[in-house]
């Protein structure tokens, strides 16, 4: 985890927050809930070194490898 | 309802032509040429046959579920659970799409352009402007759309300053090797033409229904022969060289003269081409939020827009390392992922639909 | 209160945005950039190449405009050379001696050197590819002896070296072939590729050396990616011919049965065509070429406006033509064996099938095709003088 990356994503979430928050208030929990919720899961993901780690791409790139075979993309 | 706007029928057509041709014209001249040879212009023609299916399954859909996007109907055509992971599917490939899209573009600038520029910067700049552009709802998307796309379709006639330059030879001998290499050039186009389907998400706003068929047909038309236009172009000017390329298009650009002193018209064309893809990238994260709030059963889109964007962030990143990855992403998962969700899931969403009507109905 | 407060933020806002209009870390300034002209490339002692560049020099171009400078001979550029393993690493060395950053996109003339080119130039030319900064327009030439001396030139007609190489080519007195064209060609279905040939023009005796004049001297063939020889300017005239490339001609011949002098044309439109065929399993390329012109000079006692006697003239101009024609194949097609003519595209073109038999042994086929050529001169004006000039009537031949 490099810090840099970390302060970096703070701060953005913490603008979001700021700017996205007092506007809500009128809105019901369950949209409050879903925006932290999702920030949340933005926080955490960036905690990892995302390029160089296994994730949906790779697990799609598994899935449709059969077809692959159609332009011998590897 | 979450979304109060009302656009028009051109509006969407204006929207769907960047989102196709934008980024389709940087990937699609070399990766077609890679299999169809002098035949890519034939790849172009056979691929947009995916998105006239692709935009008529979305239309019929939209007959039988008038003002509900893909995520809302298919809770209806299936069962209720089966129905909701469904949709999940689809704003996991919606956002995950978006993140490819947006990725793709800080590749080509940093490549081309910008290179001591840290990439994020260059993907996150561009969202952070959709995202404005999408937290005011379908309006202000199409809006935009309506105004960029008409400047974004200009470039195209600068290429006619290229006509001197053009070698007719190169495009013979046409079907040297049967339809067979052109048919396999189509694999990779053909997912970006699937992407008419995102219609879908813009169908029920329409102030006019029968305008949105006919404006839909005229944005597939439109991006056949732009893209057709393109490639053809582009093998006239540069032969075989083509799929040696990583830009066809910019290095077609580049080589427009005109008289002896006006040239390097690159960075001009190349601005207006972030136009589209502005466009592309708030198409897309319009289509995700929506879905998302709808999904959630949300009031409002706008609380998901901004922390979306950091989703999408995220996966134009992960387990993308290099243009190579992404290339290959493209060309060797996205060529089926695409269709399979945006073609095929829908044909069997439509049939299902279809049989369901026929009989009297039991819900 | 709060309104205070909006306002402050938004300013802050827009303080904020316009940082990011600077476009930050790929900001470079018109003065921090050393503007290539030309480059050269030759092979040094060792393996590797030197690499020469000819940097533009805003400041010398700003106190010339004074006028006390008579015509050219300012110094417009400096040259600065490097060894390297290849043109990335030579480059980064020049970089250590010029104070600002390379900056390819004006670069608008690569020339080669010629003992480079017999070494292969694969390799040099895929920088010139990859990099996204060097133009697909740049003209390419190939020099006579180093190519470092054509960027030391200071020829007094043009700016400097670069400007002259480039409207030399532009001229298209010889071949006119853009990095696309090269990189095409060298990728190509006949593996092999023409560039021009530059030499220098010696100095007139008393200026210095620096003052000689780059030309295009002929055609350096290239087959698969190695300089294998030259041909000369007379020589090219044909495969601008056999191409259909030809644009400006000047054509002087002797008339067979002319007792003596010459006349002379400029055809200056042409109608090429150039038709691969396959007969009874030869394979021959049928050349058609109409032209037409106006006599420019008429050293003869023939009259031109006799339709016999201008006929006689057309004829000649045929035969000079197809000299040229045959001079072309024989030294390309059958000693040097390189298809610079583009025969194998031409016949994969409309023969894909038997083409793709013979792929793999064109080396041999290719010097085997037969060129027939079908030649029409139209001389369509005499020019202001209808008689032979300056010689008495009755010496005229009327018939």
């Amino acid at each position: 985890m490099k810090w840099g990356t970390f302060i970096g994503v703070m701060v953005i979430i913490a603008a979001i927050f700021a700017y996205e928050w007092p506007r809500m208030k009128q809105l019901p929990k369950k949209d409050k809930a879903a925006f932290i919720a999702l920030l949340s899961i933005g926080w955490i993901l960036t905690l990892f070194d995302l390029q160089n780690m296994a994730g949906p791409a790779t697990v799609l790139e598994t899935i449709f490898k059969p077809f692959s075979k159609l332009l011998d993309t590897r | 309802m979450i979304e109060k706007g009302k656009i028009s029928g051109m509006q969407m057509g204006f929207m769907m032509y960047p989102t196709v041709v934008s980024t389709a014209i940087l990937m699609v001249p070399s990766v077609t040429e890679k299999y169809a040879h002098n035949d890519l212009w034939i790849s172009t023609l056979l691929a947009s046959l995916v998105g006239f299916i692709s935009m008529y399954i979305a239309y019929q859909l939209h007959r039988l579920y008038p003002n509900q996007t893909v995520i809302q109907y298919s809770v209806h055509i299936i069962p209720r659970l089966a129905g909701k992971v469904l949709g999940l599917l689809f704003l996991f490939f919606y956002l995950h799409s978006t993140g490819a899209v947006v990725r793709e573009y800080a590749d080509f600038i940093s490549d081309a352009f910008l290179p001591q520029t840290p990439m994020i910067f260059i993907a996150s700049s561009l969202l952070l402007l959709s995202a404005f552009s999408v937290r005011y709802g379908v309006e202000s998307v199409a809006r935009s759309a309506f105004i960029f796309t008409i400047i974004f379709a200009f470039p195209v006639i600068f290429l006619l300053l290229l006509i001197p330059d053009l070698t007719p030879g190169n495009i013979l001998p046409v079907m040297e090797h049967g339809i067979l290499p052109s048919l396999r050039g189509a694999i990779v186009p053909q997912s970006w033409f699937s992407e008419f389907f995102m219609i879908s998400f813009f169908l029920p706003f329409l102030s006019d229904i029968r305008k949105g068929r006919k404006w839909g047909l005229i944005s597939v038309f439109a991006a056949m022969i732009s893209l057709t236009t393109i490639n053809l172009t582009i093998l006239l000017l540069f032969g075989d060289r083509v799929s040696g390329m990583s830009y066809p298009v910019l290095n077609a650009f580049r080589y427009i003269r005109m008289g002896v002193f006006f040239e390097n018209f690159e960075a001009i064309i190349m601005a207006i081409w972030i136009l589209g893809n502005f466009v592309k990238v708030s198409v897309f994260y319009y289509s995700a939020s929506l879905g998302l709030a709808q999904w959630l059963n949300l009031k409002d889109i706008k609380p998901v827009v901004l922390p979306l964007g950091i989703l999408i962030i995220i996966f134009a990143y992960w387990s993308l390392p290099s243009f190579q990855d992404v290339t290959y992403y493209l060309t060797g998962t996205f060529a089926y992922y695409g269709p399979l969700m945006q073609t095929i899931i829908p044909a069997c969403l439509l049939s299902i639909a279809f049989v369901r009507r026929k009989r009297p109905s039991s819900s | 209160m709060k309104h205070k407060a909006l306002i402050v933020g938004r300013i802050a806002a827009l303080l904020g945005i316009l940082q990011m209009l600077c476009g930050c870390w790929d900001r470079t300034e018109i003065n921090d950039m050393a503007l290539v002209t030309a480059a050269a490339i030759d092979k040094d002692e060792r393996d590797g190449i030197e690499l020469s560049l000819q940097v533009f020099m805003p400041r010398a171009l700003g106190s010339n405009s004074g006028g006390s400078q008579g015509g050219g001979g300012q110094k417009l550029t400096l040259v600065r050379s490097s060894r390297g393993q290849n043109i990335a690493d030579a480059v980064s060395k020049i970089q250590t001696k010029l104070p600002r950053k390379v900056f390819w996109g004006h670069c608008k003339v690569f020339v080669l050197g010629e003992e480079f080119a017999r070494k292969g130039v694969r390799e040099e030319m895929d920088f010139l590819a990859r990099h996204p900064q060097p133009r697909e327009r740049a003209y390419m030439f190939v020099s006579k002896g180093k190519a470092i001396e054509t960027l030391n030139l200071l020829p007094p007609l043009e700016r400097y070296s670069a400007d002259m190489m480039r409207k030399l080519s532009e001229l298209k007195i010889g071949l006119k072939v853009t990095m696309k064209d090269f990189i095409i060609m060298l990728g190509g279905d006949s593996k092999a590729a023409a560039l021009p040939m530059l030499d220098i023009l010696p100095p007139e005796e008393g200026e210095q050396p620096s003052q000689g004049v780059p030309y295009i001297a002929g055609t350096a063939v290239f087959k698969e990616d190695k300089l294998i020889g030259d041909i000369t300017l007379q020589t090219t005239r044909g495969v601008l011919w056999l191409t259909k490339k030809m644009e400006k001609a000047t054509i002087t011949v002797r008339p067979k049965d002319a007792k003596s002098g010459f006349i002379t044309i400029n055809p200056n439109h042409h109608v090429i065509h150039q038709t691969p065929r396959i007969v009874n399993g030869k394979w021959q390329v049928l050349l058609s070429i109409q032209t037409s012109g106006d006599l420019v000079q008429n050293g003869t006692n023939w009259d031109p406006m006799n339709l016999d006697l201008l006929h006689a003239m057309e004829a000649a101009v045929q035969d000079s033509i197809k000299d040229k024609i045959e001079l072309a194949l024989d030294e390309v097609q059958k000693t040097m064996k390189a298809d610079i003519l583009g025969f194998a595209e031409d016949f994969h073109r409309s023969y894909p099938r038997q083409w793709g038999r013979v792929k793999n042994r064109w080396d041999e086929v290719y010097p085997t095709i037969q060129v027939k050529t079908d030649i029409h001169v139209n001389i369509r004006r005499p020019g202001l003088s209808t008689v032979p000039v300056a010689i008495p009537e009755d010496e005229v031949k009327k018939k």
